[in-house]
């Protein structure tokens, strides 16, 4: 019994490291994305240095933090990978009919895969980013110390992300074309996200939308966390990114109940 | 009239060479070395006005790096050539008006567009006349029997009628001479015969010249009066079409499948490629005996379920040519 | 000269006219891209506006100086991606070997390539920055004809760069990437005020990468006139554009030659 298990988390792992070594294979895309990363980067640390010049603040955070802050939500929204195209492939070519007769499931397949891919890219876009801000703008006060809890803030939060993206992924099931969706989640996530500033800054209504939506909490939360570490901060992050998992894990399993029986329905 | 004068035209591509693997990369980066590939050696022809004619040769044997200069795309290394009295790669926009092409791969039309549509762009394009250009449209829709699908957008077309619309896209502006590279690719026997009807047609009322390159030994025997074989950048073949007949194209290859398993059969006459219990592959030299006289022999021994007959590929016509010393009183293998 | 004049800007619209046809077959994709793209556009703002929410001036720019950018640098945009939409794939083309088709018609080679793609989006990024515009500035019927010339001059600006970044691949393999991030970053400076940039950034925005003259210039022409810096804008725009077509027509004749790092050596 404990064997299997063993077995069991193994394929997963081994799918990680494919999907890893096949995103390393491709560079010249890879070195593309760090280049906007550094363009988009060096812009907004022109525009917080001109913008808190007198030691203005935003959210608390200062020039210095604002940038930092930006360079781990930017990282952190380039190295997500976007799994509906391949899913939506699948489905039309009938190729899913593969994956689903494999004893692996659908879901975790495509999370391993998610988080190998993710990994490769998140480390060196921040490794990047990073430089890039230490040169530019100053270091950063890593709270080294609960730095643990951060990288769990950051793993939750891809988690999150994953989920989120597999849901709309999953249309595919019931949808010819589901990229305007992802269109419209990927513009929803930079405002609600918080990809330029925290979303605590926001004005009244918008911030009260986006407490209530799960977005901040692949982005904003653990970005924020990072650059200004508090405890009440890191419960309330902890807390909405567990319930969000519960419920949107709970969603792409229903989702995928139903959509894989339309599958075999289509013959596919 | 010489319409195309091609003397000594030589072309030679200088390409990086790379040995495998990391170091191989570095190596070349820091220190590239060059191999110096001869696609076409010094070639020489002449084409008169009017004339349709073959210009045949394995892949890689230097058959588009031709075309390609002779309509101006490609500068040669060295030799020299004339294209109504033009140098292609120096007046390539004076001889576009009077030229044509079409790749047999790669379309002109508009996708998503009725082919009526492409037809009024190339119109612009070829800075045609409105009145006269309505002229020519309705006398290239005619001769090309297009008016039933001439406004169905071209996605919807089969692959017949759109090589028919190409083709009449191609001689809009009224060309002298057009390149037809692979015409007939890819269509069935029916299409195909449609197509070199209209070729020809086009030919006889236009007095079009026409250089042709293809795979299909029928298109050849069909169309050309004229074949030059081409093979490793040089010419190995300038004739009739009919001398090659006589004497290169002579086999073909028959499939044949039984009705019943039949393990042992004999063709005195025949050359087998190919026998198991199922069916049965042989070669007939067509010069030597009929294949109606050796299926003759194949039925006293079996039943056939299936039969098709092909030609020779052209590689190993190619082949044949070399191998074959010069027949009576035509030009001769080497020249 | 004057005929040869009007027969190049009868091809590009009748190009123009084919391509929007073409895009129309599709209803429903035509209509909902033009909406995406705009909304896209719209959510671009949105940053901005939160910003001012908070303060009142960027050094000097307020929210409807920000319109104004916009509503240059998307204009723009949509000028080089609706009549010139060829010139995002150029580095493509060259690199398959498509410039070919091309050669062997009697249309300038250049242009050719530049007018037969249309991106049918940017009709939203069009409508984005004349909507813009128009609430930012409440202008007269007068003003909006200075402002499509003004777009028009700075997409003609876009072009040329593009132009110039992707004519690379004659030269180099795989540069393609590289081109489309030339590309990307002119339009994201173009998008961002002048006033954050350090002077010496602000040199390069004004040379290397004239994000000053596609969307900082224009916004200052709209918001004063002046006859001088029309003429430097313009002059500026004919100049690049005769610089990326002789780096072009130089590529080319080594196209030509064959010897492209891409191209088949035989057959």
């Amino acid at each position: 019994m404990q064997l299997a298990r063993v077995k069991g988390v193994q394929k997963y792992l081994r799918i990680a490291e494919i999907s890893l070594t096949n995103r390393v294979a491709y560079l010249a895309d890879h070195l593309a994305g760090s280049l906007f990363l550094i363009l988009i980067l060096f812009i907004f640390s022109q525009l917080w240095k001109t913008v808190l010049r007198q030691g203005g603040q935003v959210a608390g955070l200062d020039s210095t933090g604002m940038l930092w802050y930006m360079v781990f939500t930017e990282v952190i929204a380039i190295s997500t990978p976007g799994s509906h195209y391949l899913v939506s492939e699948e489905v039309k070519s009938g190729d899913i009919a593969y994956k689903l007769s494999r004893p692996y499931s659908y879901t975790l397949y495509y999370f391993a895969a998610h988080c190998g891919e993710f990994a490769v890219r998140f480390i060196t876009n921040l490794i990047v980013g990073a430089a890039f801000a230490y040169l530019t703008i100053g270091p950063l006060n890593v709270p080294w110390a609960k730095l643990g809890w951060v990288v769990l803030g950051f793993a939750l939060a891809t988690a999150v992300n994953f989920l989120m993206m597999f849901s709309l992924a999953l249309l595919a099931f019931w949808l010819e074309e589901s990229r305007p969706f992802f269109w419209i989640f990927q513009k929803m996530t930079f405002i609600f996200g918080g990809l330029f500033i925290p979303v605590e800054a926001y004005p009244q209504g918008l911030r009260f939308i986006s407490y209530l939506l799960p977005l901040r909490y692949g982005l904003s939360a653990p970005a924020r966390l990072m650059v200004q570490f508090e405890r009440s901060l890191l419960w309330q992050m902890l807390t909405g990114q567990l319930v969000w998992i519960t419920l949107l894990g709970i969603l792409v399993w229903a989702m995928f109940q139903k959509g894989v029986r339309r599958v075999h329905v289509h013959g596919g | 009239m010489a319409v195309i004068e091609v003397d000594g035209l030589h072309k030679v591509f200088r390409t990086k060479t790379k040995e495998p693997g990391l170091r191989g990369s570095l190596q070349a980066l820091l220190r590239p070395t060059y191999a110096e590939v001869a696609a076409v050696k010094k070639i020489s022809f002449q084409v008169e006005t009017g004339e349709m004619l073959a210009f045949i040769g394995p892949n890689g044997a230097g058959k588009s790096t031709t075309i390609k200069m002779l309509t101006g795309i490609l500068n040669p290394t060295s030799g020299t050539a004339q294209v109504l009295g033009l140098v292609p790669w120096e007046a390539r926009r004076k001889l576009a008006f009077s030229i044509g092409s079409v790749f047999g791969q790669k379309s002109q039309l508009w996708y998503h567009l009725p082919a009526l549509d492409s037809f009024r762009l190339l119109g612009s394009i070829y800075e045609i006349e409105d009145k006269m250009f309505a002229r020519r449209l309705s006398q290239v829709v005619e001769l090309f029997e297009l008016e039933d699908f001439i406004k169905t957008p071209v996605r919807k077309l089969s692959l017949g009628q759109r090589m028919r619309c190409e083709i009449a896209a191609s001689i809009l502006h009224g060309p002298q001479v057009i390149f037809l590279d692979e015409p007939t690719i890819g269509l069935d026997v029916v299409a195909k015969l449609k197509i070199r009807e209209l070729i020809q047609r086009l030919n006889e009322e236009e007095k079009t010249t026409i250089f042709l390159t293809s795979h299909d030994a029928g298109d050849i025997e069909q169309l050309c009066k004229r074949t030059i074989v081409i093979n490793h950048g040089e010419i190995i073949l300038d004739t009739s079409t009919s001398y090659l007949r006589h004497n290169y194209l002579t086999t073909k290859i028959v499939n044949v499948k039984f009705a019943a398993p039949c393990p042992n059969l004999t063709l005195g006459n025949a050359e087998i490629l190919k026998h198991t219990e199922k069916g049965i592959k042989f070669r007939v030299n067509t010069k030597l005996t009929s294949i109606e006289a050796v299926l003759t022999e194949l039925f006293a021994q079996a039943d056939a379920a299936d039969i098709s007959v092909e030609e020779p590929p052209m590689e190993e016509v190619i082949r044949d040519i070399y191998a074959r010393p010069a027949g009576e009183g035509e030009p001769s293998a080497a020249g | 000269m004057f005929t040869e004049a009007r027969k190049t800007v009868k091809f590009v619209l009748q190009y123009f006219s084919a391509n929007l046809q073409s895009a129309m077959e599709y209803r429903g994709a035509f209509i909902s891209q033009i909406v995406f793209m705009f909304l896209n556009d719209l959510l671009l703002l949105f940053f901005w506006w939160v910003l001012f929410t908070k303060i009142d001036s960027l050094n000097g720019w307020s929210f409807q100086h920000i319109l104004l950018l916009y509503a240059v640098a998307s204009g723009a945009h949509a000028c080089q991606a609706l009549l010139f939409g060829g010139s995002f794939s150029l580095g493509r083309t060259i690199a398959e070997g498509r410039l070919d088709f091309y050669l062997v018609l009697p249309k300038p080679v250049l242009l050719h390539v530049l007018v037969s793609r249309s991106t049918t989006s940017s009709w939203g990024d069009l409508a984005f920055s004349l909507a813009i515009f128009a609430l930012a500035a409440k202008p007269s019927p007068g003003l909006i004809l200075g402002f499509v010339a003004l777009i028009f001059t700075a997409g003609v600006v876009f072009t040329s760069f593009t132009v110039l970044a992707h004519s690379l691949s004659f030269w180099l393999g795989l540069s393609t990437g590289l081109a489309n991030q030339l590309t990307e970053a002119l339009l994201s400076f173009s998008l961002y005020p002048e006033g954050i940039f350090s002077a010496a950034t602000r040199l390069v925005l004004y040379t290397l990468i004239p994000a000053g003259f596609v969307s900082y210039l224009p916004v200052r022409l709209l918001q004063r006139f002046s006859w001088p810096q029309l003429g430097l804008l313009i002059l500026f725009a004919l100049g690049l554009a005769a610089l990326a077509r002789f780096v072009f027509y130089r590529g080319l004749k080594r196209y030509e030659s064959g010897n492209l790092v891409v191209t088949n050596a035989a057959d």
